[in-house]
């Protein structure tokens, strides 16, 4: 069965009533719009419900009103049996005229009027069975939130036949649509919508103040910072939970497994890699969560617009700047919030996007690198970590303009939105909503994600080489004083497998690349070890720091960030000279702050673009704007040096 | 009664509106001259007013989705908020209008803040 209606309905509420948890989250085939199917089962009387998107109108040349066209239509894998169309009771006319488009499918067909009990409230009244009559199909008074009238519903589904009443035809004008409507409602409604002045006058002070140029900023200000230190204060507990997990799972698997490369796929390649991503499972889960309870209120649609009036001059729409600021903790959670962006070119282009803020993961690297640029100036280095921030999002917002001059051109969708009656959110629906989140998140970082990383690590760990002469001297020598001096004896094994590490960071098929891709590097001022580092970190960005430790030969446990400072700062070409000149710091630092160095994003951005397109774009535009930005760095601050 | 759309007529459309994709050009009839004087932007309008709403100046696109978003040409809205967004109120859904899209609506203000006709 399809479930159509309005946007602001209370279908997803319904939806979720009647499904719960059973449902699951799939594309539309041939697309990449997501629908959701449930299972309903109660007694003997099972469905299948799919989500439709809401829509306006049946017509209209939108991206969702095809998709409901096509599935209504039978032009998807499968045709429904049913529709169900899910009208709000508190103001019938629109869910009305898209009921008549989907009576006009001839299908069995039930209309819900849902929020029937705040219709009740406000002194409205409806008689289901004259307005049954004049749709020719069942008509049921429910209430999705508190679940009122639902084995009513569900016995009109089971009951469902065509409509056979006389409506108006598609060709008639919206006049005689519009006399049609208005005429049912006069036969079927009775009462006075009470929507007091009282009420209306809060809303339109909430209003005024939510979208004023100033108060409405300042408000948004304050709820987005509310809800990001939410996120961050609350997800930090099960993050380091997960991590603990993951490390317990690669201690009993290397515990049980025998040494040898399937060992070393399960702790290091499997385990290993996906505890980085499901690590970001928190942050996703509580986003969501408040997402869905702010848009419950009401209040994202107020500020949409308090944003449109920055964004839409990048060419992107209001909406688009919770995916951009999510992007901020992480990108994963803000390429996913995109679905927010209603319009598909927009949505598109704040994910090609999204990925320029500056994320979590790059603050290692920025606290390194600018470490070595500003030691001992601290003003200077929050000065220079506030110009990585503004760098990520100038970048973001230029590159968004020229992508929607350029590969995403047209007009943005007109800026006009229904503003849904402020009210208290639903906890059971915002949950929902965050675990269906959570499992795309899962199933992808089980797939795609968990692909990539099997990937990455085999070519970090293969060839297998061989132990250095160097290494095994110093196990030599840590095995003869063993007895006499332990503690020497240990320092010396650590050496000797920091000498290994490096030896097969360097002999690894990565490393080999590094060798080959290093000219390509050379303009930036990356040497062979800082071509490595670069590469290695394109799996994640903050592999960047560790791998340096482990290069300069400081093991990957070296995490204390004065010691890997001191270690990198002193670090060395073959030629002697500093690793680390101011030059290399500064082209290093803007090629962090652009590049796209995180596999897990690009796997995201291709399940939400459905294409390998779209990535590989990011990847090109993000990576080649990082190179050609640090190669100038690099040159301007060499030459001004050394003038 | 069930009204037959194949014999429905209207006694005298002041407005008439085809939309969609793909549908033919757009007409809009009715609209006298004096209407037109008295129309200015959304705009323009004062807040707290009432007024017929006229959507001809837009492109089929923002036209179509506005009338099944149920703000129609013609019909009578109430003005809460001018400005960017633009508030309006059609029966008791609320809307926000966008600065771009708003300056393109033009709008016969009915009754005044207070609820008196407007003179003239």
């Amino acid at each position: 069965m399809a479930l159509i209606g309005n946007p602001n309905t209370g279908k997803t509420t319904l939806f979720n009533r009647l499904c719960g948890l059973r449902a699951r989250t799939a594309n539309y085939p041939g697309s990449t719009a997501e629908m959701r199917i449930g299972r309903c089962d109660r007694g003997d009387q099972n469905l299948e419900i799919v989500d439709l998107p809401g829509i306006y109108g049946m017509d209209l040349d939108l991206p969702e009103s095809r998709m409901c066209r096509d599935c209504l239509d039978g032009r998807l894998e499968e045709t429904p049996d049913a529709i169900l169309v899910v009208i709000d009771a508190t103001a019938p006319a629109r869910g009305i005229s898209l009921a008549i488009a989907a009576i006009a499918r001839r299908l069995p067909t039930v209309v819900a009027l849902n929020m029937a009990d705040l219709a009740a409230r406000r002194g409205l009244s409806f008689d289901e069975e004259r307005l049954a009559s004049k749709l020719g199909v069942p008509v049921v008074a429910i209430s999705g939130r508190t679940g009122r009238g639902m084995d009513a519903l569900i016995e009109a589904i089971h009951k469902a036949i065509p409509g056979h009443a006389v409506l108006p035809l598609p060709s008639a004008t919206n006049l005689e649509r519009r006399a049609w409507i208005d005429e049912a409602i006069a036969e079927s409604m009775g009462g006075h919508d009470a929507v007091g002045s009282g009420r209306d006058s809060v809303f339109d002070r909430l209003d005024k103040a939510f979208t004023h140029p100033i108060l409405g900023l300042v408000v948004f200000v304050g709820v987005m910072g509310a809800l990001f230190w939410t996120i961050f204060s609350l997800a930090g507990i099960p993050m380091d939970l997960i991590d603990v997990l993951f490390e317990k799972f690669g201690g009993l698997a290397a515990a049980i497994l025998p040494e040898g490369p399937i060992r070393d796929l399960m702790v290091d390649g499997i385990i290993g890699g996906v505890a980085g991503t499901v690590v970001f499972l928190p942050q996703i889960l509580i986003l969501f969560f408040l997402l869905a309870l702010l848009e419950d209120t009401g209040y994202l649609a107020r500020a949409a617009f308090v944003m449109d009036r920055v964004m839409c001059r990048f060419g992107l729409p209001g909406q688009a700047f919770v995916p951009m600021l999510s992007s901020h903790a992480c990108a994963l959670p803000g390429i996913m919030s995109a679905r927010l962006v209603p319009d598909r070119d927009d949505r598109l282009a704040t994910i090609l996007v999204a990925p320029f803020m500056s994320c979590t993961a790059r603050l290692p690297v920025y606290v390194l690198l600018i470490g070595l640029l500003f030691d001992g100036s601290p003003w200077l280095a929050g000065f220079a970590f506030a110009g990585c921030y503004l760098l990520g999002a100038a970048a973001a917002l230029i590159s968004a303009l020229i992508a929607r001059r350029t590969i995403l051109p047209g007009r943005s969708r007109p800026m006009v939105l229904e503003l849904p009656a402020y009210r208290r959110p639903s906890i059971r629906n915002a949950i929902l909503v965050s675990w269906d989140r959570g499992m795309v998140f899962l199933k992808n970082a089980g797939t795609i994600i968990l692909g990539i990383v099997i990937v990455m690590w085999w070519l970090s760990a293969y060839p297998k080489a061989e132990s250095p002469d160097a290494a095994i001297a110093l196990r030599t020598e840590a095995a003869e004083v063993m007895t006499a001096d332990p503690v020497h004896s240990e320092e010396l094994e650590a050496q000797a497998e920091r000498i290994e590490l490096n030896a097969q960071q360097s002999g690894s098929f990565a490393g080999q690349i590094g060798t080959l891709a290093q000219p390509l590097f050379a303009p930036l001022g990356a040497d062979r070890t800082l071509t490595v580092g670069i590469l290695t970190s394109f799996l994640a960005r903050e592999v960047f720091v560790s791998s340096l430790a482990v290069l300069q030969g400081g093991g990957s446990d070296v995490d204390d960030d004065e010691s890997v400072l001191t270690l990198v700062r002193d670090a060395k070409r073959p030629d002697g000279s500093r690793l680390f000149n101011t030059a290399t710091a500064a082209s290093m630092l803007v090629f962090f702050v652009l590049a796209m160095q995180c596999l897990p994003t690009l796997a995201v951005t291709r399940r939400e673009t459905g294409s390998w397109k779209w990535p590989a774009l990011q990847f090109a535009w993000m990576t080649g704007l990082a190179w050609v930005f640090s190669a100038i760095v690099f040159a301007v601050v060499t030459a001004s040096t050394t003038a | 009664m069930s009204l037959d759309p194949q014999t429905f007529t209207t006694a005298s459309p002041s407005v008439e509106t085809v939309s969609g994709p793909g549908s033919g050009t757009l007409t809009s009839r009715g609209s006298t001259s004096d209407d037109e004087k008295m129309r200015r932007p959304l705009t323009l309008c004062p807040s707290g007013c009432r007024a017929t709403i006229h959507t001809d100046e837009l492109d089929l696109d923002a036209r179509a989705m506005l009338e099944a978003m149920g703000v129609e040409h013609g019909c009578e809205v109430e003005i809460c908020k001018v400005g960017s967004p633009c508030i309006l109120r059609v029966e008791s859904t609320r809307f926000g209008v966008g600065r771009e899209v708003a300056a393109r609506i033009t709008a016969t203000v009915t009754t005044t803040l207070n609820g008196s006709p407007l003179p003239g």
